[in-house]
C-alpha cells in the first residue's frame, strides 16, 4: 500500500512525467487555436468594448453579431485550453 | 482499438470544424442570436449544425480519457489515480454529461430551423441551455483548480493539501454542478416559487466545496510560508516567490475568487439576482471568475507547460514580461469589471451596444462608468497582445532546454486517498440523480403544460 | 488541522443553512419571491387572447393598477405610462415574438418574458419621477432602442 501510494508521486517528481513527443504535440495543437481564438477575440473585444462605452462607431446592423463573435472567440480560447491542459495533466502522470 | 490519442486528434478535427462553421455563420450575419442562441430567435441550420460538431469534438476527448483511464485502473491495481489526472477525470465527466441538455436542444433545433418543424418550446430550450451553460464555466474553474491544488504548491516550495480531501473536493464539484446553471433562469416564468427556491439550494450547495478550496489553498500557502522562514501572523505572505509568474498569475486568480466567489452567492439567491439579473454586474460577475480567475491560471500555466511541451526553457526574461503582462491584465480587468459591477447596480443592462435610450437621465448617468470599462479594454488588449507574444515566442523561440512539469508531493507520512474515491461509476449514478432532483419536474411541467410553440423568428 | 478541517466545513454549511432559511423566509413569509407567474398563451394570437386584447393601464383598486403590456421587437404597448405616487402596479406581460426582458431602471423590477407564457411583476411607486423601462434580453437589430417610460406625478 505505502508503495502504491508513493510510486506515482515519486515518478512526477523526478521529471519523468510520461507526456511523449506525439501527445505533446496533440496538446501544443489545441493550445494554438486556444491562443490564436485568443488574438481575435481579444481585438474584437477592444472593439467592443469601445463601442459600447459609446468611443467608437461600429457599423449599423450587426448589433448581436459584434457582441457574439468576441464572446464566441474568448469561448474558443477557454474550450481549447481546457481540453489542452486537462489531456496533458491527464497523460502526464496516467500514461 | 481507439487509443486516447487518435480520439484527440479526432475531437480535433471535429472541434475546429464546428469552430470554423460556427465563426462563419455568425460573420455572414446569419447567426446573431448571441451565445445563449435562445429560440424562437432562429439561426441559419448550419450554424447549430457548428455546435454539434464542437460537441462531437469534445466527446471524442472524453471518450479518450475515459478509455485510458479504465486501461490504466487495470494496470495498477489498487493504486490511487495521480492527483492531476483524478481533475482531468472529472473535467471530461462533468464535461460528458453536461453537454447532453445542450445537444438534445439543438437537435431539436436544427429540424425547426430548417422549416421541417413549424414550432418549438422555448421553455424546453432554455432550461436545457442552462443545463449547459452554466457547468462549462466550471469545467474551465476546475482545470484552473486542478492547478491551484496540484502545481502551485510544488512552485512555492511546498507540499499538497491532504489527497483526500482533494478529491472530495472534485467529486462533489462534478456532483452536485449541473443544477448551478438553473440560477439563469430566477425571474423566468412557468416555474414556481417552490421549483427555484430548491435550485437555490442546489446552486448554494456548489459554494461549499469552493470553501474548502479557499481552506485548502491558505492552509498550503501559510505551512510553506512558515517553513522558509516566515514568522508571525503574516510573516509567511511574505516568503511566497511573487516575483515569479507562474505563481503570481495563479495566486492573483485565487484572490480573485474570493469577490467572485461572493459576487455568485448574490447572483444565485432569490431576490438579490432579481436585481441584478440581465444587467452589467453579470459581466462583472463573469470578468472577475473567468477574466482573472480561470484566465490568469490559463496565463499562469502557460509559461512552464508551454516551455515542457515544446522542450525549451523560461528564461528570466520571458519571466519579466511575465510579470509585467499579469499586472496590466489585473489593472484592465479590476477597472473593467469594478465599473460593471457599480454600473449594472445602477440597472445599465448587458447584452446591448452603445445606448443613452433617447437621452434619458438614468442612462446617461451611466455613461462615465461605460468610459471607465472602455478604459480596462484598451489595456486588456495590450496584455492579450503581451500574452500572446509570450506563448508563440516560448512554444518557437525560445531556448531549447528541459523544462519542469511542476507537481506537488504529498506531506511526510499523510494517509493515500481511500479507493473508494476512484469509483466513478458510482460518482455518475449521483450526478445524474442530482440532475434528476433537478430537472424532471420542470421540464416534464414545460412539456406536459407547454403553450403552443414558437415559429423560428429572424429580428436583426 | 484536522480539528480546524471540520470547523471550517461546519461553518460553511452552517452559513449555507443560515443563508436559505433568510431567502425562504424572505420568498414565502414576506412574499419578496421572484416574478414566476403561470399562464401560458398561444404567442402567435396574443393581440386576440384576453387581456392582451385591449393593452393599457386599469385601475383594480384604491391606487392599484394593473398595467396590461405587449412586447414586441422593438417596442412596449402602452408606452409612456403615467400613475399616481404611491401606487402598486401590477405589470402583466406577453411577448408576440421572441424573448425580451422586463426591467425598469432604479427598482427591482427586473423579469423575464418568455413567448408562450404570460408574466406578472408588482411594484409599489412611492417615489415620483421618470422611470426607464428598458428591454435587457437581446431581441435583435434595435434592442438598444427598446424602451419607453412610466412617470410617477
Amino acid at each position: 500500500m505505502e508503495q502504491a501510494r508513493t510510486e506515482p508521486i515519486r515518478q512526477t517528481s523526478k521529471k519523468a512525467l510520461g507526456i511523449n513527443q506525439k501527445d505533446a504535440k496533440v496538446s501544443l495543437s489545441y493550445l494554438t487555436v486556444a491562443f490564436v481564438s485568443l488574438l481575435i477575440g481579444g481585438i474584437l473585444g477592444l472593439l467592443q468594448g469601445l463601442e459600447r462605452s459609446g468611443l467608437l462607431e461600429l457599423p449599423t446592423g450587426v448589433n448581436g453579431t459584434w457582441h457574439f463573435i468576441t464572446r464566441c472567440f474568448f469561448h474558443y480560447f477557454y474550450d481549447w485550453l481546457s481540453v489542452c491542459c486537462s489531456f496533458a495533466f491527464f497523460r502526464g502522470p496516467v500514461v | 482499438m481507439f487509443n486516447v490519442r487518435k480520439l484527440a486528434w479526432v475531437g480535433f478535427a471535429f472541434m475546429l470544424t464546428g469552430t470554423a462553421l460556427v465563426a462563419v455563420m455568425i460573420i455572414l450575419n446569419e447567426a446573431s442570436v448571441l451565445y445563449t442562441f435562445y429560440p424562437p430567435l432562429a439561426a441559419h441550420p448550419f450554424f447549430y449544425v457548428g455546435l454539434v460538431l464542437l460537441v462531437l469534438g469534445i466527446w471524442a476527448c472524453c471518450f479518450g480519457v475515459f478509455i485510458n483511464y479504465s486501461h490504466w485502473r487495470k494496470a495498477h491495481r489498487g493504486q490511487p489515480t495521480p492527483l492531476l489526472a483524478f481533475f482531468a477525470m472529472g473535467v471530461f465527466v462533468l464535461w460528458f454529461f453536461a453537454s447532453i441538455g445542450i445537444t438534445i436542444e439543438v437537435l431539436t433545433l436544427i429540424p425547426w430551423s430548417m422549416g421541417l418543424v413549424e414550432t418549438t418550446n422555448v421553455m424546453v430550450g432554455r432550461t436545457l441551455f442552462w443545463w449547459f451553460g452554466h457547468s462549462l464555466v466550471n469545467i474551465w474553474y476546475l482545470v484552473a483548480a486542478s492547478v491551484w491544488y496540484v502545481v502551485v504548491p510544488k512552485l512555492i516550495g511546498g507540499r499538497h493539501f491532504n489527497e483526500k480531501l482533494i478529491k472530495l473536493v472534485v467529486i462533489l464539484l462534478v456532483i452536485l454542478n449541473i443544477p448551478g446553471g438553473f440560477h439563469h433562469q430566477i425571474v423566468d416564468p412557468g416555474i414556481s416559487l417552490s421549483i427555484k427556491y430548491l435550485h437555490v439550494f442546489m446552486s448554494l450547495a456548489i459554494a461549499v466545496p469552493s470553501l474548502m478550496t479557499a481552506f485548502a489553498m491558505f492552509a498550503v500557502f501559510e505551512r510553506a510560508g512558515r517553513r522558509l522562514g516566515g514568522k508571525g501572523l503574516l510573516g509567511w505572505l511574505k516568503k511566497l516567490p511573487w516575483g515569479d509568474v507562474r505563481f503570481l498569475a495563479p495566486m492573483i486568480a485565487m484572490i480573485a475568487f474570493i469577490p467572485g466567489g461572493a459576487g455568485g452567492i448574490v447572483n444565485t439567491s432569490n431576490q438579490l439576482n432579481q436585481v441584478i439579473h440581465n444587467t452589467l454586474w453579470v459581466v462583472g460577475h463573469f470578468h472577475v471568475t473567468v477574466g482573472m480567475s480561470v484566465v490568469m491560471t490559463f496565463f499562469g500555466i502557460c509559461y512552464w507547460l508551454v516551455p515542457y511541451l515544446a522542450k525549451r526553457r523560461l528564461t528570466a526574461k520571458m519571466n519579466r514580461l511575465g510579470v509585467i503582462q499579469t499586472i496590466i491584465w489585473t489593472v484592465g480587468m479590476v477597472l473593467m469589471a469594478g465599473s460593471q459591477h457599480a454600473a449594472g447596480l445602477l440597472g445599465d443592462p448587458r447584452r446591448t451596444s452603445f445606448t443613452t435610450y433617447g437621452d434619458h437621465s438614468t442612462a446617461l448617468s451611466w455613461i462615465p462608468y461605460e468610459y471607465v470599462m472602455g478604459m480596462g479594454a484598451v489595456l486588456l488588449l495590450i496584455g492579450v497582445l503581451i500574452q500572446v507574444y509570450a506563448v508563440f515566442h516560448m512554444m518557437f523561440f525560445a531556448p531549447k532546454g528541459e523544462t519542469e512539469f511542476p507537481v506537488a508531493e504529498a506531506e511526510d507520512g499523510a494517509a493515500p486517498a481511500p479507493m473508494w474515491t476512484e469509483r466513478w461509476g458510482l460518482w455518475i449514478v449521483l450526478l445524474l440523480m442530482v440532475v434528476a432532483m433537478a430537472y424532471v419536474v420542470p421540464i416534464m411541467d414545460f412539456i406536459l403544460n407547454a403553450p403552443p410553440g414558437s415559429p423560428p423568428i429572424k429580428t436583426w | 488541522m484536522h480539528r480546524l478541517e471540520e470547523i471550517w466545513i461546519t461553518l460553511s454549511v452552517g452559513l449555507l443553512l443560515v443563508f436559505m432559511l433568510i431567502i425562504g423566509y424572505q420568498t414565502f413569509a414576506l412574499g419578496m419571491g421572484p416574478p414566476s407567474h403561470k399562464e401560458t398563451i398561444d404567442p402567435q394570437e396574443v393581440d386576440e387572447t384576453e387581456p392582451f386584447d385591449d393593452p393599457g393601464v386599469k385601475e383594480t383598486g384604491d391606487n392599484e393598477y394593473e398595467i396590461v403590456m405587449t412586447m414586441q421587437a422593438f417596442q412596449f404597448t402602452p408606452g409612456d405610462i403615467e400613475i399616481p405616487a404611491g401606487a402598486e402596479v401590477t405589470f402583466t406581460l406577453a411577448t408576440k415574438d421572441v424573448t425580451h426582458g422586463f426591467q425598469v431602471a432604479g427598482t427591482n423590477i427586473n423579469a423575464m418574458v418568455m413567448p408562450g407564457h404570460v408574466q406578472k411583476i408588482t411594484h409599489t411607486f412611492d417615489e415620483p419621477g421618470e422611470f426607464l423601462i428598458l428591454c435587457n434580453e437581446y431581441c435583435g437589430i434595435g434592442h438598444q432602442m427598446m424602451s419607453t417610460t412610466i412617470t410617477v406625478t
